[in-house]
């Protein structure tokens, strides 16, 4: 009894933490075709970046949560999974494409946060920033193609 | 048959992330508006075309939810109807389909509205709005939590 609510309270964390990856990376989707069409209004564009701020800090707590509940997960079966074929594939899906996506996506934002603060006006600049916007959108449905992939291996568990 | 019945709740959990965590978003973006308006910063209102675009996706988890739902109750062999952990299941989401559709839905619609109309004192304008939303969000948040935890302990499963 006790290690199934161990495992439950795992999975209940598992699921929430992953609410908060999907929904901030798709609303992040939309909020960034949001600034794409605003930013050259300096004040709209200032509260959508505050906003793009806070959504990066979000998924943040949901990729941390993400973590924590599947080691816990791993613990309370004793690792049984671990040497599963689908469980190993996911690990590298895992660290390799949401590792890599997460960084990518994280320094394209900082590069657009430093143009955003950076006080010059000129016109290549804004260009430059659109550019950037719309990598950000890219990179953000290939997060959700990657966890929407990752979701499917873990519920159909092939081997 | 097994197969089929994966699938349908992997899009059923699909749904329900899809709508609560657009939910939580919209919450954030409520609260980060209100935030910049009472700093006197005029810039909240460059968000509230964005909190507009939110409803759709919510909407969208929502009719993927009640399909696979739907679904599973005529695939499965389990007789779910009669059980009362899955009544009260039921009990919960419509409630908080209600809550969305008449709260969340309507207060969203005015809120926008009257922020959009009173664009330079909307303030004071939005005082019963502000009050409405402020409730509703950790009212559904919290139904979605419980609806999340009942489905995956089925209390009547554990107990037999």
């Amino acid at each position: 009894m006790n290690m199934i609510s161990f495992l439950q309270t795992g999975l209940l964390l598992h699921i929430i933490g992953l609410s908060i990856l999907v929904g901030s990376t798709l609303s992040g989707y939309v909020l960034q075709r949001q600034f794409r069409k605003e930013y050259k209004d300096r004040q709209r564009g200032s509260a959508l970046m505050q906003l793009i701020t806070k959504f990066q800090s979000l998924s943040g707590i949901g990729l941390g949560l993400q973590i924590i509940s599947g080691v816990m997960m791993l613990a309370a079966t004793g690792g049984g999974y671990g040497q599963q074929l689908w469980f190993k594939i996911k690990m590298m899906l895992v660290i390799l494409i949401i590792g890599g996506t997460v960084a990518l996506n994280k320094g394209l934002q900082n590069r657009l946060r430093k143009l955003w603060f950076d006080d010059v006006v000129s016109d290549a600049k804004d260009r430059q920033m659109g550019k950037i916007a719309v990598r950000i959108s890219y990179v953000q449905l290939f997060l959700l193609t990657f966890f929407m992939i990752i979701f499917i291996l873990s519920i159909f568990r092939f081997n | 048959m097994q197969l089929i019945i994966r699938g349908l709740v992997a899009v059923h959990i699909i749904g329900v992330v899809i709508m609560a965590g657009t939910t939580m978003i919209d919450y954030l973006t409520f609260r980060t508006f209100w935030k910049l308006a009472d700093h006197g910063e005029a810039r909240s209102l460059g968000l509230i075309p964005l909190m507009a675009r939110y409803g759709a996706l919510i909407r969208m988890g929502a009719v993927t939810l009640i399909l696979t739902g739907i679904a599973l109750i005529i695939l499965q062999k389990t007789d779910w109807l009669h059980q009362f952990w899955f009544k009260v299941k039921l009990g919960m989401f419509f409630l908080l389909l209600l809550n969305g559709i008449f709260v969340g839905n309507t207060q969203g619609h005015r809120f926008r509205e009257t922020v959009t109309a009173h664009a330079s004192d909307f303030t004071e304008h939005s005082v019963q709005v502000r009050k409405n939303l402020g409730l509703f969000y950790p009212v559904q948040l919290t139904l979605f939590l419980l609806l999340i935890s009942i489905s995956m302990m089925q209390p009547d499963k554990i107990k037999s």
